[in-house]
């Protein structure tokens, strides 16, 4: 076990590639005086409120104080914190998600190879897809070997009405780049030469 | 007792190191194929310059500063695209000199009540000691707990695994739970390597962060 010093060190740093900078939950508990109970067995009434003249006094002299203080003119402004909030009352629900990839093009269709991601014991099937269940853009990436995401879930509206979706997603990942293509050539040029060393190439 | 629900739910991939923000716009995303053109057309961008970058698509946040890259993913979305997206962008610009991965999964559950939403806090931080000499209403706000990264337990290259806990500021009677996996890049070839465990690591970090927050949450409601 660490130091407690350690510890402390890394709860400090911790926050450094995590998503505090991103979300808005943070924020939340920023603002204001520590009102919000949590794990506390009182009145559920006095949750996150603002109740009373004395507490309302105490955030005006804060902010009286710090009006009262030198702006710093060379701070930096950190970016606006990015938000993609959920549409209000729209809600998304995974209900299976498999990883295909595809065996055969066959004009306007292609067959794949799923695995089941949400139940991985799962075993793999053959399912064939048309091309109208794509994003036009995603067409051009259909070949035998590459993968693809396939969702179905339902989806609720804010009206409350919950629709049934699917989904396919093919993967962007991109499998070469310049300087992996060269290093190839150079493995491909040390084994050549080593054949040609051993006299194990066709003559 | 009935069960907490998982209300909210996204995933982010944050990376720092030394970065060139104005690359990253829609149209250069579109160009290396990593996001098709349908979704870089309808893009919103709020900021490219110099130092910040920052735009929204239909799947994606991306938010780029000198010293860090940031992918967020819609709300419940699929997280492997995510990952696609992140890792491929680094595999193109391979001479990027990364410092810092992290991993994260942001979730926001729904208790039954509210009495088991305060069984949860009085679990995790017992009132007992704070009451003989804290007054008034003693409640936990943020609770930090660190651990080891599954099968990658090596504190000494400053990987580990940190676990929040916060009343949520999204649901009412509410659990926060945010994990973060965050891993130091290696002197050798950091880019590539904190490349490889984006692609390598990345669904196995999300479905863990999902049972570690059900299995907390099972083992004090049920």
């Amino acid at each position: 076990m660490p130091p407690k010093s350690q510890i402390k060190f890394f709860l400090q740093s911790s926050t450094k590639t995590s998503s505090d900078q991103i979300h808005q939950t943070q924020v939340l508990f920023e603002f204001g005086p520590a009102s919000l109970a949590y794990g506390n067995n009182t009145e559920s009434g006095q949750l996150n409120t603002l109740s009373t003249a004395k507490q309302a006094d105490t955030v005006l002299a804060s902010v009286q104080e710090i009006e009262g203080e030198q702006v710093p003119r060379d701070a930096r402004v950190s970016p606006e914190v990015p938000q993609l909030p959920k549409e209000p009352g729209r809600t998304l629900q995974i209900k299976q998600l498999w990883e295909g990839t595809v065996t055969e093009l066959r004009g306007k269709t292609f067959l794949a190879l799923l695995k089941d991601k949400s139940q991985p014991d799962n075993p793999a099937e053959q399912v064939e897809f048309e091309s109208v269940e794509l994003r036009d853009d995603d067409w051009a990436l259909v070949a035998p070997g590459s993968i693809f995401y396939w969702m179905i879930g339902t989806e609720r509206t804010p009206s409350g009405q919950v629709r049934n979706i699917s989904n396919v997603e093919f993967s962007r990942l991109p499998l070469w780049t310049r300087s992996s293509l060269k290093s190839a050539a150079q493995k491909g040029s040390c084994a050549e030469q080593l054949f040609h060393a051993n006299g194990n190439h066709p003559s | 007792m009935a069960r907490p629900v998982l209300e909210d739910n996204s995933a982010s991939i944050v990376l720092t190191g030394t970065f060139n923000p104005p690359i990253f716009q829609p149209e250069w995303f579109a160009r290396q194929n990593l996001l098709p053109l349908e979704e870089v057309e309808k893009a919103e961008i709020k900021v490219i310059s110099p130092q910040v970058s920052e735009f929204q698509t239909e799947r994606f946040i991306i938010q780029a500063t000198t010293g860090r890259f940031a992918a967020l993913s819609k709300p419940d979305a699929n997280p492997a695209p995510l990952r696609d997206l992140v890792a491929g962008t680094f595999f193109v610009l391979e001479h990027t000199p990364l410092q810092a991965l992290g991993l994260n999964r942001d979730m926001h559950f729904a208790m039954p009540s509210e009495a088991a939403w305060n069984l949860v806090g009085d679990t995790l931080v017992p009132k007992e000691i704070w009451s003989r000499v804290l007054k008034g209403r003693i409640g936990m706000r943020t609770l930090w707990v660190q651990a080891e990264i599954p099968d990658f337990g090596d504190e000494k290259q400053g990987s580990r695994l940190m676990v929040r806990v916060e009343p949520s500021g999204k649901v009412k009677f509410g659990v926060y739970f945010q994990t973060n996996e965050h891993y130091q890049s290696p002197k050798t070839d950091p880019t590539s390597n904190l490349t490889e465990i984006i692609r390598n690591r990345w669904e196995g970090a999300y479905s863990y962060a999902a049972e570690v927050a059900n299995q907390v949450l099972s083992s004090i409601v049920d």
